[in-house]
């Protein structure tokens, strides 16, 4: 009986230690606060449409007045999680794939009407759509299937924000946030898609050791220096962070880019590495909260975007753990 | 006991067989009269269709099927590329820089948009009717520019300040995502007058709804804190749609006045008429915008999304009703004035619309991709 008592006692205490843990590793887990996924969509047939055209199917290509991922000085998310289209209030919003509805808020008294589309597009996996402050269509509902050519809503009117368009690549969930880039490769207004992702057609050349990205931002407001007040604003500087063969993290500022704001450089070069040198790395983007130019963001806070993305709030420097967390690695050649 | 003769039986027969006879002649004609059935209709399989898996019958001038995507604009064909193109870039005072992609098709030229190739252009141009092709509507989303070809060039169409405010000031204030100058331009047919949408009054907040007269070069506040998703001029009156609103507003008194408090924004006008669909599937209503009467009607099945595009002649009012169901797609013409089904095509089961256009008065466009990424496009007449 006492036997009895002791494996019992014992079983709580270990069950009560596994609590503990999972607890642990939960409180661990969100100290990282995830927003982000970085996940190119390579071989993908169907590139998407845009959410704003006539009602013959002629796509528009409004302005980006600040981009996925991108950091900023105003009210809402920040990084940006999502991308803000330029369009005013009253014009019709499309989905850019058919698909499913499989989120829809309504209600507008804050400008918070929200519809998420589920689509199949060939690819792996579906893929989710958030369109923010919006007017829902009339009649449209939860389970709907919904058509490329036919509004699943309108932009809303000014309320809390400027009237604009959100949209965004979201999990099921609405908790993490894709590039969108790669789904308008094909379009040049938009920079074949640059202009909706801070960090956009990251490429490391196996052969030359180069290694190449754009990355730069969209003003979020005025700037009268530059046509209609807004415009694409180069980053003060890009960081490669990198850990040589599980040594330490060390890290160097790279300016120089050309002008559609790509910056290459040559990693065995740049690190001083041997061939077969396998580097982690993970890159960070500064925005210059000092531009003249991009004035908005003077003075704000938060400067960084990293790539791959996945913070919600990021420090400029990451600790060790944070770095191994999401870095990727590369072999020199 | 009844006594039948056989003589009274063969008689009988005989009058049988004729009484079915004339059932089955009327029963014919019946069916060949079904070009304007009831525009209610239940069933996917309309009693007239064209299906897709026949052959294309070129031929027939109501059904034309291509294995191309084609866009037209300003009535021309510019997708897939016929006539010789030639490119021209255009600055306006303010600076703002834009290249056009000027089509040649030998006897006028037009500004074509090719929405996935121009770095500079954000949205294709509105013809400016009366000015014999020479006049366009260029709106960058922020402001309204008059595009001249005959001396190639792009002036500010509407003025940088009023009694209200600058547009320096304006992009001053404005603390977020947009000032909007002048937006969604709509035309009168006639050419004399453009609505478009502001918030410079407000810094970018709310809008007001404005009327360009480009006869008098006035520009009018027609009313303030307002907005439309769609409208139309006629001769006196601006009719426009806000959410379930449609308004009147009476260009020379400024006068508003209600025209319906439970439309949807998902339609189109054909003056006198709106024709917009009640429920995201099925049902559709045509509002005679003078009368107030309303028409219902119902196609497809329940899970039929309703996509409308209209026409407008001298004689009639024709509505082409997209029928989307899963990739499943149909079309309808429906006459308006009498909320008639014209004629109803199957197009196929395996559909993705990019393009549908009104190419001319007869004729209506479907283009996309058919199976997967086979190129297709149905020209359709009723």
């Amino acid at each position: 009986m006492r036997k009895h008592t002791y494996f019992r006692t014992r079983y709580m205490s270990f069950l009560i230690l596994l609590l503990i843990l999972s607890m642990l590793c939960v409180l661990s887990a969100s100290e990282y606060d995830r927003a982000f996924i970085q996940k190119p969509t390579i071989h993908m047939s169907l590139q998407a449409l845009s959410p704003y055209k006539n009602s013959e199917g002629i796509e528009y290509w409004p302005l980006c007045t600040s981009k996925n991922n991108q950091p900023r000085f105003v009210s809402g998310t920040n990084p940006h999680q999502g991308t803000d289209l330029s369009i005013n209030v009253g014009e019709s919003i499309y989905p850019i794939y058919d698909g499913e509805v499989i989120y829809i808020n309504k209600d507008v008294s804050n400008q918070l009407g929200h519809i998420v589309v589920k689509s199949e597009i060939g690819y792996e996996e579906p893929i989710y759509i958030e369109y923010l402050h919006v007017i829902p269509i009339r009649g449209i509902d939860t389970g709907d299937y919904v058509y490329t050519s036919i509004p699943i809503a309108t932009v809303d009117e000014y309320n809390r924000y400027d009237s604009h368009l959100h949209i965004g690549r979201v999990n099921a969930e609405r908790t993490l946030h894709y590039q969108i880039y790669d789904l308008f490769s094909d379009v040049a207004r938009w920079k074949n898609g640059s202009d909706l992702d801070v960090f956009s057609y990251p490429d490391f050349n196996t052969e030359t050791n180069v290694f190449s990205i754009t990355a730069y931002v969209s003003s979020d407001t005025e700037n009268t220096s530059y046509y209609g007040g807004y415009g694409r604003f180069p980053m003060k500087h890009i960081t490669f962070f990198y850990s040589v063969n599980n040594e330490t993290w060390k890290n160097l500022n790279i300016t120089e880019h050309d002008e559609d704001f790509r910056y290459s450089f040559n990693v065995k070069d740049l690190t001083g590495t041997k061939s077969n040198d396998v580097i982690k790395y993970y890159i960070t983007a500064t925005r210059d909260n000092q531009s003249l130019l991009d004035t908005t963001f003077k003075d704000a806070l938060y400067t960084v975007a990293y790539y791959p993305a996945y913070y919600s709030h990021p420090s400029s420097t990451l600790t060790k753990e944070q770095a191994e967390r999401i870095a990727l690695s590369l072999t020199v050649k | 006991m009844v006594n039948i003769k056989p003589k009274k039986v063969k008689i009988n027969i005989v009058l049988v067989i004729l009484a079915l006879c004339i059932c089955f002649i009327l029963a014919s004609c019946e069916n060949s009269n079904s070009s304007t059935p009831d525009p209610v209709i239940t069933d996917e399989s309309p009693s007239i269709s064209i299906q897709p898996s026949l052959p294309p019958v070129a031929e027939e001038a109501d059904f034309i099927e291509l294995d191309m995507i084609m866009q037209y604009q300003h009535g021309i064909q510019v997708m897939p590329v016929i006539y010789d193109t030639s490119s021209v870039t255009l600055k306006a005072s303010d600076g703002y820089e834009v290249r056009l992609d000027i089509l040649d098709n030998g006897n006028l030229k037009y500004p074509i948009y090719n929405s996935r190739q121009n770095e500079t252009l954000n949205s294709s141009l509105i013809a400016v009717p009366g000015t014999e092709g020479n006049q366009y509507i260029l709106c960058n989303q922020h402001k309204i520019y008059l595009v001249n070809l005959s001396n190639s060039s792009m002036d500010i169409l509407l003025a940088e300040e009023d009694d209200d405010t600058t547009y320096l000031n304006s992009l001053e204030n404005n603390q977020a995502n947009g000032l909007y100058w002048g937006t969604k331009p709509v035309i009168s047919e006639d050419g004399q007058y453009l609505l478009y949408l502001t918030n410079r009054r407000n810094n970018g907040k709310t809008n007001d709804i404005r009327l360009y007269n480009f006869e008098s070069k006035e520009d009018i506040l027609l009313l303030k804190d307002a907005y439309y998703n769609n409208a139309y001029i006629s001769e006196t009156t601006v009719f426009y749609t806000c959410n379930d609103m449609l308004m009147r507003i009476e260009i020379s008194s400024k006068a508003k006045a209600s025209v319906s408090y439970s439309i949807s924004p998902n339609g189109c006008f054909s003056y006198p008429y709106y024709i917009y669909t009640s429920e995201y599937y099925q049902k559709y209503e045509i509002l005679n915008l003078l009368t107030l009467n309303i028409e219902e009607g119902s196609l497809g099945s329940e899970k039929s999304a309703l996509k409308i595009l209209t026409l407008r002649t001298e004689t009639a009012n024709t509505a082409a009703v997209l029928l989307l169901n899963q990739q499943k797609v149909t079309l309808s013409f429906i006459d308006i004035q009498s909320n008639k089904l014209l004629k109803t095509f199957v197009l196929s089961d395996s559909f993705r619309i990019i393009y549908t256009q009104w190419i001319d008065n007869d004729t209506f466009l479907v283009s996309g991709y058919e199976g997967g990424n086979n190129e297709k496009t149905y020209l359709l007449s009723y």
